[in-house]
């Protein structure tokens, strides 16, 4: 039976590295404070309220990855705390992605819900103290195109998400969300009585 | 002549430290050829536990080894 230098040299070292994975803990023991200053790191490059609220779980993550790295480790390519390292960045962004808080997976939420806060903010002084009152909306409402008009009565009338508003329409929700933002600072202009910019086209 | 001479380092030769890791008696063949390797790689696997391990590993490679290829 014909046997490879490399199947033989391959042999060895998954015999080792049985061996060696016995002893995992130990090899956690040693790396604690690398894998802790990582994770400082790492955290450090995220915006503060992920960082607090995921601090602890990237460092649990972090360890389980680094055990999951020594499964894979092969001496021959190099040391191991390169290897890791790098492993644990991306294990710790994956988590971050999943959970869906990774900085750029949650741009899009972050945007979306500091739109929901300002047209909560808007409904309460624009719409429901002036608009209603006054009841000037009518008059207001010409100023909008309508595509706007249809997104302003819909979200606020019929107390719909952009989503759903989306949908009727056939927009996405980022654009119907842009579309209520400009149509209230519309209708914000002229029922102050401001003077309505053209737009730039 | 004399100052000179216990200025200098005596140096033995001809006798060549004597290796500390000695391959064992009745390895198989085949890892008698690859010791060399199964060593380093234990070396490098126990350099990042607490303790030195590298026998334990080689023990383990040989014990495995004797069963057959």
């Amino acid at each position: 039976m014909f046997v490879s230098k490399q199947e033989i040299e391959d042999r060895i070292i998954s015999i080792l590295r049985n061996q060696f994975l016995k002893y995992s803990n130990e090899v956690l023991e040693k790396y604690k404070n690398q894998i802790e200053a990582t994770v400082k790191w790492y955290v450090k490059s995220l915006p503060r309220h992920v960082a607090s609220s995921e601090a602890d779980d990237l460092t649990s993550e972090a360890k389980i990855a680094f055990i999951e790295a020594l499964k894979t480790w092969d001496p021959r390519k190099g040391e191991l705390w390169p290897y890791v390292s790098v492993r644990l960045k991306g294990s710790m962004q994956d988590f971050l992605r999943k959970r869906g808080s990774d900085p750029v997976a949650g741009m899009y939420e972050f945007i979306t819900s500091a739109a929901n806060v300002y047209m909560a903010f808007n409904r309460q002084t624009v719409h429901h103290d002036k608009i209603d009152d006054i009841l000037h909306v009518d008059s207001a409402m010409k100023v909008l195109d309508n595509n706007e008009k249809q997104v302003i009565s819909k979200y606020y009338r019929d107390d719909k998400t952009f989503k759903e508003i989306g949908k009727e329409i056939g927009l996405s929700e980022s654009q119907v969300s842009r579309i209520a933002k400009t149509a209230t600072l519309k209708l914000k202009k002229s029922l102050t009585g401001e003077k309505l910019k053209k737009p730039v086209q | 002549m004399a100052d000179r001479r216990i200025g200098k380092k005596l140096k033995i030769s001809g006798r060549i430290k004597q290796i500390s890791t000695n391959m064992p008696v009745g390895l198989p063949p085949v890892l008698r050829r690859f010791w060399g390797f199964a060593r380093d790689m234990a070396k490098r696997f126990s350099k990042n536990l607490h303790q030195n391990r590298e026998d334990e590993l080689l023990r383990a490679v040989e014990k495995d080894f004797k069963k057959g290829l």
